[in-house]
């Protein structure tokens, strides 16, 4: 299976490289786009410093051929630019993998045979949209974490490859709940891989049933944060 | 009650002292009569007693337009209905969604639709309740956020918080009272709205007092 770890930053897309790069029967690339307000120059000379300091790091000088074997892939334009997808197409992935805070368009996620991989830090399909570990936590429901297939809507992609409930219970404010939860992405694209790749997988499904949230207020954050510390 | 349920009703009852307080120092606007009311309502010591909406499951009609009905809701007082027929609300939503760019046309389709407001009510306008939610949270405040408050029509700002601070006050949904509460923070305490009907500021703090006092 030919994967592609979709990122505009060297540093977090190798963070996940290195938690799947010895997974069997997984061809691993890293696909760099620029964000679309940055220039293109300036990003592919960013991330290629980034990729030279790497190489000098005790985990990544175990990976240092990574950036020579032709794995790391600039694409000149952001990532949903007709060229860029021109160039994904032309990679024949079967599966990305998202590492970054853009919005994909259709085309771009169609240049992916299986489709685009999100780490949602929620429990799909009740908690859609943003700030939903914080909704979670006031409305008294199960924090987790739902791998899905995405498509053009707010977290609306129907087929879901892993879901697991996770504890924050021991972290006290909200910016450190939410980076345990980010910071798991490696470890639940691994899992959902593994699915992936095993005879008779198959999808739990995403039905919309559930509501699309928004960005919290300070005043319900606070809540929030009492809560935490109440669980400690 | 339960420890979470005892947190968020303290809050919301800070909130509610907050806005109360906010809405005593506001200056007159455009409508002297209509300001004095408010702060009538909400000088007294303790909540107000609202008049109780009743939860209406068919379309009603008024004989009130809508900004009139509005500022009389603001103030607690009742206003009366007959039974009325009503659009698909699907097919609104496409109107409105065609309106998009046009923020003066969304005012007169919203206007139009909710003459008599506590329609807004209705299960059957969930469409519309989820997509003015969508406006407010993504689109306007976007807008607002990387620009300033003048990004965006005062008018039809003002007329959406009125309309989410109705249903506010009949559901147990939090992220639409949530919404009112991110748009009391991100307002400037000395807005003057830049609008033909500036009272709307008023009436919107005074609903958005009411839904916070039917919470608990």
């Amino acid at each position: 299976m030919r994967v592609g770890i979709l990122a505009n930053s060297y540093l977090s897309a190798f963070r996940i490289y290195q938690q799947l790069h010895d997974l069997p029967d997984c061809d691993l690339f890293i696909l760099l786009a620029p964000l679309p307000h940055r220039s293109p120059w300036i990003s592919i000379l960013a991330n290629f410093a980034r990729m030279i300091f790497t190489c000098f790091t005790v985990a990544g000088w175990q990976l240092s051929a990574l950036p020579f074997n032709r794995r790391v892939v600039f694409l000149p334009h952001p990532i949903n630019h007709p060229d860029s997808v021109a160039q994904l197409t032309r990679k024949r992935l079967d599966i990305g993998l998202l590492n970054s805070g853009i919005i994909y368009r259709e085309p771009t996620i169609a240049a992916f045979r299986l489709g685009i991989l999100n780490p949602h830090i929620g429990v799909l399909p009740k908690y859609r949209g943003r700030n939903v570990m914080e909704w979670s936590v006031l409305q008294g429901d199960r924090t987790g974490v739902t791998v899905f297939f995405i498509d053009g809507g707010i977290d609306t992609g129907e087929r879901i490859v892993v879901q697991e409930e996770v504890d924050i219970s021991q972290f006290t404010s909200i910016s450190k709940a939410k980076q345990y939860l980010f910071d798991l992405d490696g470890s639940f694209f691994r899992k959902a891989l593994i699915r992936l790749t095993a005879e008779n997988s198959s999808y739990q499904i995403n039905d919309g049933s559930g509501h699309r949230y928004y960005v919290m207020s300070q005043l319900f954050q606070g809540v929030v944060t009492e809560l935490l510390q109440g669980n400690n | 009650m339960s420890r979470r349920r005892e947190l968020i009703c303290g809050v919301i009852r800070q909130r509610f002292g907050d806005v109360c307080v906010n809405v005593a120092a506001m200056p007159s606007l455009d409508s002297p009569d209509f300001m004095t009311r408010v702060k009538q309502l909400f000088q007294q010591d303790k909540t107000p007693e609202f008049i109780e909406w009743t939860n209406a499951s068919v379309w009603r009609a008024s004989a009130l337009d809508c900004l009139t009905a509005l500022r009389a809701l603001a103030v607690d007082e009742p206003i009366s209905s007959t039974q009325g027929e009503v659009s698909s609300p699907a097919d609104f939503v496409r109107k409105l969604k065609e309106a998009k760019n046009d923020e003066q046309l969304q005012f007169e389709l919203l206007t139009v639709r909710y003459a008599f407001p506590l329609n807004f009510l209705l299960s059957s306008e969930y469409l519309v309740q989820e997509y003015l939610l969508e406006r407010l949270m993504v689109q306007d405040r976007a807008r607002i956020e990387e620009s300033s408050i003048e990004a965006v029509s005062a008018d039809a700002l003002l007329l959406k918080l009125n309309l989410v601070a109705i249903y506010s006050s009949g559901t147990t949904d939090l992220r639409f009272l949530d919404a009112l509460n991110y748009y009391y923070e991100m307002l400037p305490l000395t807005w003057q709205p830049q609008s033909r009907h500036k009272w709307l500021l008023i009436s919107f703090l005074a609903l958005y007092a009411r839904a916070l006092s039917c919470y608990c």
